[in-house]
């Protein structure tokens, strides 16, 4: 029998436990900690319901575009929990409005602290399961590091089905509910996509289309949530006030 | 016929170059109307050229930047009576100098897929197409990056090019404001110990610099 793998949004004191050693060095605490000061329903985490100690976190980002968003690695390399891991963040995406998700992957992530190895996560191998590799660019970041560029595009891909032994739980809170309807508006004022295709339907309905499929996944359980997540619990920290 | 490009400076060149990019042939292309402010804005960064033919001016072009490393290139407009005669490429060429007596490393170009004349361009200049990010602008299409990477290619691909097409480029005195504090020779030393400190070796980076001084007629 397979192990029950759990998909869910984090929560705070979870995220304390799941990103704490975010690149094996542990030494990025000020950007966990901003991260879940700021957005945490867009951390999903992925684990094994019998050892949640083996896990895989990916974090969404909008930067300036709301249809669509950037993926981030945050820890774990379980190929199996990375896809279940994924999927959930495209069901956020999806529940926002969002019509792609798009990762600029690096080769590595710095060099360790102690053995000075590059750190490699091994996200090429998590994110071939689920997105399609768009191209690559040379010495992309401020250190010369290659990326590999991947995007997961609903329309085109499909929205993916969760594996029979995961549980995927999301939220829906003002922030998803702000990106949808202004992603909702976006598509209706768009004079290219307010159209109707070829089968005679607005792509505004296909996101409605997409949502009620996430919706509809008897393994995704869809939680409404009052007000902007975690707005009232600024002042914790992940580490300590010295990070 | 002699293409002369200079830096866009002063409140003259503001106007003008609001002009080319509002044309009504061009201005559904760069994404709609352009506002001074934001011309004003590039200028002052030295960030945008003018090409003037006969006298008259009649294309624009402007960059962002990446850090230290490459030159992103952002909008390149023509006068329609003015196309096909490379001026387009002309200013991508012009660009190309100056990010190598800068010591950067590429060139860079986001092209949405409906396009109809950039896919056909940039093969010819050297660019390669690196990737196609599927959706990524509010419609469907998709927007394609191009890079021309100056630490393979050097300048030798896209000189080529510009030989053919006719090399009657007079560069502006201007345009040296452009390498002026720590885009110049700082920004070359900046990008040499990147690239020993990640195991390449920076020689071609001081070897762009030289052509493209001569290139551009520029003294040592």
């Amino acid at each position: 029998m397979s192990r029950k793998i759990i998909v869910k949004q984090l929560q705070r004191p979870d995220a304390k436990i799941f990103i704490q050693d975010i690149d094996g060095t542990g030494n990025q605490p000020k950007d966990a900690k901003n991260k879940i000061n700021s957005d945490l329903p867009s951390l999903v985490t992925a684990y094994f319901e019998d050892d949640p100690s083996e896990s895989v976190t990916w974090g969404l980002r909008s930067r300036r575009t709301s249809h669509s968003a950037e993926a981030t690695w945050w820890s774990g390399t379980n190929k199996f929990l990375a896809r279940e891991a994924l999927k959930g963040l495209v069901y956020t995406a999806i529940l926002e409005g969002r019509k792609r998700v798009e990762v600029f992957d690096e080769v590595h992530r710095g060099q360790h602290s102690e053995t000075g190895d590059w750190i490699r996560p091994g996200t090429y191998a998590q994110l071939s399961q689920l997105f399609t590799h768009e191209g690559a660019h040379p010495n992309y970041t401020s250190n010369l590091v290659d990326v590999e560029i991947f995007g997961h595009v609903w329309y085109f891909d499909g929205v993916p089905e969760p594996a029979p032994e995961s549980e995927f739980t999301l939220y829906v809170n003002d922030r998803v509910k702000f990106y949808r309807e202004k992603n909702m508006e976006l598509y209706a004022r768009d004079i290219d996509l307010y159209r109707e295709d070829e089968e005679g339907v607005t792509f505004a309905k296909r996101i409605e289309t997409a949502i009620s499929t996430v919706i509809g996944f008897d393994q995704v359980f869809v939680l409404d949530e009052p007000g902007w997540h975690g707005n009232e619990l600024k002042s914790v920290t992940v580490y300590d006030s010295q990070n | 016929m002699t293409v002369k490009i200079r830096l866009a400076q002063g409140e003259e060149d503001i106007d003008i170059v609001q002009g080319i990019y509002n044309s009504k042939e061009n201005v559904n292309y760069l994404g709609g109307f352009t506002l001074r402010t934001s011309i004003e804005l590039k200028m002052n960064t030295y960030d945008i050229i003018i090409a003037n033919l006969d006298g008259k001016d009649v294309a624009a072009s402007e960059i962002g930047r990446n850090g230290t490393q490459r030159t992103s290139l952002q909008l390149v407009a023509v006068l329609e009576d003015y196309r096909r005669k490379h001026l387009a490429s002309k200013m991508y060429w012009t660009w190309t100098l100056i990010t190598a007596v800068q010591g950067r490393l590429h060139l860079t170009d986001h092209i949405i897929s409906n396009n109809p004349v950039m896919p056909h361009v940039l093969p010819t200049l050297g660019f390669k197409h690196v990737a196609e990010l599927r959706s990524k602008v509010r419609r469907h299409h998709s927007m394609n990056l191009w890079c021309y990477d100056l630490t393979h290619n050097g300048l030798t691909t896209f000189h080529n090019r510009i030989q053919e097409i006719g090399n009657d480029i007079e560069f502006d005195e201007s345009l040296k404001q452009t390498i002026s504090g720590t885009r110049g020779i700082e920004n070359l030393e900046k990008n040499i110990n990147l690239m020993i400190k990640s195991g390449q070796n920076p020689d071609i980076l001081k070897i762009n610099r030289m052509d493209a001084m001569t290139l551009l007629g520029w003294n040592l």
